[in-house]
């Protein structure tokens, strides 16, 4: 053994003392189910964590839970990893400390258990300037907020357009199984790549029981597009137990509080909280507390707003930072009447709501643009997109309200003809595949042409066609136009026309090209 | 429920302490009558859980000392100094190296162990 390491281990220990001292201890009465109840530790907190020093023969390694409930003589606390290896009789020592998580710009790039332990393989997580947080913390106050007015894109129009989010908001993402919920949040993470990187929000993925070949394929899905670079994954898998699912949300909320703190914004993705609902329940019946509607607790609606009112956006004075939640729920049959649907959207500002029928039918995004909200709205839209989005707005209202008539379409009078054109062109023109996300200025540039009627004439099926190589036309050839438009933020007159000459220019070659009549067709 | 079973457990202590030998059976058989007339006889294990704390804060904690060898009367007078009124256990553990651990009930542990110290200075480390 090196001799300097002994020199050095001497030195520290020089002033070390080890005197005896009495500490509380509790021993585990029963232990089952991820739960123990201990009798003793007569002054243990709430939410503390406790260490159950196992028998020696078993492991050494002590097992950690945190005290849930606190009763006359007994203390019952769930374990938070297995609870094969503890024992009726095991001595139980208070930390003193509530359960926190470690925060900070190494855990960017990793993939980390609700405890912080890294699961992907690449070690411990960088000593340096790594802090830890509690996971549960007061939401911030009135006087530290302001109201959101910067905008988080999705790269996609149909909610950039029409359900704008902001830097700050919380917004619900609600829908059936397999409707494109997981795609639509992780197109989101890659699209702010597209923000410049003084601005880029830090992304932070919460996984609530999900199967880990799910988020491992995410995960890769980030690496190879250079996502995973300002992306932490926190992840709870289903083999996991309750406990670990429970936290994993509060988790990622303190590691996205880290960053809001700083000044800088972070965005926190919680796919899903009708999981984390489930878990809660599991665990309230375990320590046998009266369960409610559907079995869940009475606190269950405390359970998400706590979570939920800690995304906020931070005064100037406050560091200007934001923390803009983007809660997911899955709905059952499309019942969003049902309890956890019905608290999340109480306590959301606003949901995008994605249909089984719509995806099925080829509209993906599957939005239902009728019934899916932004409480925020265009305070947190540039204004170029708001330029397009109001007409965009009231020409699919139209088109909606004639929807009913489309298969009448040679029986009706021309100008109902023509809002029927223009209204399936446009919402041809929302459909957007995965990956495919797009910056504002491009959504801008596309959505003047469909509301300005330039695909009026061309066939139903070539709109995406006619969208895409609308799109390389500008970049090659008219890259100043996007250009302004991204510094700006703004369609001033100017651009405006500029853009309008470009597509009409761009409009006839086409039509020429692909041999389309100018009459107007369905 | 609790309330109920304290109350049935400052019987039974009255019971165990004022009845004399020969009313002793009598009683308890009273008590276990009792209690299945108002069918309690579920909050057995209750009722003797707290007739055990009812005799703690009577006559003091268990007190338990592990060691790996047995400890003198004098120890033991000066553990019953420090830690108050209470009934001493000595148990025997060979492997547990040297020094002892005082268990005060399920409540407290006092470490004396070398195997305690060094992970006191373990974590001083830390």
């Amino acid at each position: 053994m090196d001799k300097g390491f002994i020199e050095l281990l001497k030195k520290q220990l020089e002033h070390a003392e080890a005197p005896i001292h009495g500490e509380e201890m509790g021993r585990v009465t029963s232990v089952g189910d991820g739960v123990v109840q201990i009798e003793g530790l007569p002054n243990v907190m709430f939410s503390e964590m406790v260490r159950i020093e196992k028998n020696q023969a078993v492991s050494t390694e002590p097992s950690y839970a945190m005290v849930l409930n606190l009763e006359e003589y007994t203390v019952g606390a769930v374990v938070l990893g297995s609870d094969a290896a503890i024992h009726e009789g095991d001595i139980v020592k208070r930390t003193g400390k509530v359960l926190s998580v470690p925060v900070g710009e190494q855990l960017l790039g990793r993939v980390v258990n609700p405890l912080g332990q890294p699961l992907d393989g690449r070690g411990h997580l960088a000593a340096g300037n790594l802090q830890t947080l509690p996971i549960e913390r007061p939401a911030p106050p009135v006087i530290q907020r302001e109201s959101v007015h910067a905008s988080l894109a999705t790269g996609f129009k149909i909610i950039d357009a029409l359900i704008p989010i902001g830097r700050g908001q919380r917004e619900l993402i609600i829908g059936d199984r397999q409707t494109g919920k997981t795609a639509l949040v992780l197109d989101t993470i890659i699209n702010q790549l597209n923000e410049p990187e003084a601005k880029r929000p830090i992304c932070i993925y919460v996984a609530v029981g999900q199967k880990y070949s799910k988020v491992a394929q995410l995960v890769q899905e980030l690496k190879s597009r250079g996502a995973m670079e300002h992306t932490i994954v926190v992840a709870a898998g289903a083999s996991d137990p309750a406990p670990l699912w429970y936290i994993a949300p509060y988790a990622g909320c303190t590691i996205g509080e880290y960053f809001r703190d700083k000044g800088k914004d972070a965005l926190v993705i919680y796919d899903d909280l009708s999981k984390h609902a489930w878990a809660w329940r599991q665990i309230s019946l375990l320590l046998r507390r009266p369960p409610g509607r559907e079995a869940y607790p009475g606190d269950i609606f405390y359970l998400h707003s706590r979570l939920l009112e800690r995304a906020a956006k931070f005064s100037s004075q406050y560091g200007g930072g934001s923390l803009t939640a983007l809660p997911i729920v899955e709905t059952q049959a499309g019942d969003v009447s049902a309890y956890i649907p019905t608290n999340v959207i109480s306590i959301t500002d606003g949901q995008i709501y994605l249909e089984a029928d719509l995806f099925a039918k080829g509209q993906r995004p599957a939005v239902n643009i009728g019934i899916s909200v932004s409480r925020v709205g265009s305070a947190a839209q540039t204004k170029a997109m708001k330029k397009v989005a109001g007409p965009l707005k009231l020409e699919l209202a139209q088109y909606q309200e004639l929807a009913a008539f489309v298969q009448f379409a040679q029986d009706l009078d021309e100008a109902t003809r023509k809002r029927i054109t223009r209204g399936s062109r446009l919402m041809e023109l929302l459909k957007q595949p995965q990956f495919k996300v797009l910056p504002f200025e491009e959504q801008v540039a596309i959505l003047f042409a469909g509301t300005g009627g330039y695909l009026d004439q061309i066939p139903l099926e070539r709109v995406k066609e006619f969208e895409a190589k609308l799109l390389e036309q500008l970049k090659n050839q008219h890259p100043e136009i996007l250009k302004n438009i991204h510094e700006s933020r703004d369609l001033s007159e100017e651009t405006r026309g500029e853009l309008q000459k470009a597509i009409e220019a761009f409009s006839e070659d086409f039509k020429q090209s692909h041999e389309i009549e100018t009459t107007a067709q369905k | 429920m609790q309330n109920k079973a304290k109350a049935y457990a400052q019987v039974l202590r009255k019971i165990a302490h004022t009845a004399s030998k020969e009313n002793e059976k009598e009683q308890l058989k009273h008590f276990v009558m009792v209690l299945r007339k108002n069918g309690d006889t579920r909050m057995f294990e209750k009722i003797l859980k707290e007739f055990e704390r009812l005799e703690e804060q009577e006559e003091g904690k268990k007190i338990t000392v592990v060691s790996s060898e047995p400890i003198s009367e004098n120890m033991k007078s000066n553990i019953r100094h420090v830690v108050g009124k209470g009934t001493i256990e000595e148990k025997i553990e060979k492997g547990r190296g040297a020094g002892m651990s005082i268990f005060v009930g399920n409540e407290y542990v006092i470490d004396g162990t070398v195997k305690g110290k060094l992970r006191s200075i373990w974590q001083q480390l830390r």
